[in-house]
């Protein structure tokens, strides 16, 4: 996706779709577990400290835990945009915390967790206030990308990390020619290209950012259950464009009959294109990028400011 | 209202500093005239969600 695109879909519709998945999430979000997971591994082979983690699309809590185990000093923000995933995910973790008085060593009593309702586009934290930004397979929903990583570097602090993942273009491929063979309308979101991604993270002028790519391959045993599951995650489609009187049957038979021709001995296959990614936010003070122009200007400090003066009386 | 999260808090919109007002259990921002829910102690920071203030 560029940046030029029409946004294809509200922050609203996935917001009314999230907070109607609450409730079957958790069954049926086996990739979205697997890449939280691989994803939280990571943070193994990164030497960090942070105080204040915050956690964007955290959903019903997964990467949350895994953050308040793997650094049981950070306060951590754990926001999403559907607050019926959070009410799941406080639940979940207050249930984790009465075990923790039985079970040592797992949560710590004092262990500070909170939850906001929140767009990843529209952060309502201050300047520089996050030691680390986590976000598993959420920013798919987010078509302006320079915009949220600014926004992200807006609330890092200088040599703050982001770590995340999110879906890339041959996510649900399958499904996505099934229906363009019976449909001119979109039925599956739009996924971005990882180097649309890197783009993005080149403009807003990160350091060393790093992503790679791993393919999930599910296989199903009925076209309908891929549906069904897609739903009880939020992750059906959330196009504007879609058809309003939706699918009558015998177009849901002939998207069908099209997905035939992907299956193989182990079932119907749903690929997801997964990207992970991360970087870390200059220890410098942030230049104002281009779509800020309006308010361009560049911050030196007051020191740098007189060291300057001072050569040039010197010379 | 906890004063850590508080601290950190900033309207979504302008990212100025909020107050909070007790007796309605909302977060202000002056500057855009916005009044945030905080509904089962969780902060509704969406611009979607927030009550427009009257200006005086
Ligand atoms: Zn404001």
């Amino acid at each position: 996706m560029t940046e030029a695109s029409p946004q294809p879909f509200t922050k609203q519709q996935v917001r009314d779709s999230f907070n109607k998945a609450a409730e079957t999430y958790d069954t049926f979000a086996i990739v979205q577990r697997e890449v939280c997971k691989r994803l939280l591994e990571r943070l193994d082979y990164i030497k960090v400290a942070p105080q204040m983690i915050l956690d964007i699309g955290a959903g019903t809590g997964q990467g949350t835990q895994g953050l308040a185990l793997q650094y049981p000093d950070a306060h951590i923000i754990s926001m999403d945009i559907a607050e019926n995933m959070l009410l799941k995910n406080r639940d979940k973790i207050q249930t984790q915390s009465t075990l923790a008085k039985k079970v040592k060593n797992f949560f710590k009593e004092k262990q500070m967790v909170q939850f906001v309702c929140a767009d990843a586009e529209q952060l309502p934290f201050a300047d520089a206030s996050m030691d680390m930004i986590f976000s598993s397979l959420t920013i798919q929903w987010c078509p302006d990308l320079t915009k949220l990583f600014n926004e992200f570097r807006r609330v890092l602090k200088p040599g703050g990390l982001l770590m995340f993942t999110t879906l890339g273009t041959q996510t649900l491929h399958e499904l996505r020619a099934s229906w363009a063979e019976v449909s001119d309308k979109i039925h599956v979101n739009h996924f971005a290209d990882m180097h649309d991604i890197g783009d993005a993270l080149y403009n807003v002028q990160v350091e060393n950012p790093v992503m790679d790519n791993e393919t999930i391959v599910l296989n199903y045993q009925s076209i309908k259950q891929i549906l069904i599951e897609l739903k009880a995650v939020g992750a059906h489609n959330q196009n504007v464009g879609r058809e309003k009187a939706l699918t009558g049957k015998s177009r849901l038979q002939a998207m069908y009959k099209a997905y035939e021709k992907f299956r193989t001995e182990e079932g119907y296959p749903v690929t997801y294109d997964v990207l992970y990614g991360h970087a870390w936010n200059p220890k410098t003070p942030m230049q104002k990028t281009q779509s800020d122009s309006q308010q361009q200007h560049t911050s030196i400090s007051l020191a740098q400011l007189k060291s300057t003066l001072g050569s040039r009386e010197r010379s | 209202m906890d004063k850590k999260l508080l601290d950190i808090l900033a309207c979504p919109v302008c990212k100025g500093e909020l107050n909070y007002d007790k007796e309605n259990n909302e977060l202000i921002c002056d500057k855009d005239k916005l009044a945030f829910p905080i509904r089962d102690d969780i902060p509704v920071m969406l611009e979607s969600e927030a009550r427009t203030l009257e200006t005086k």
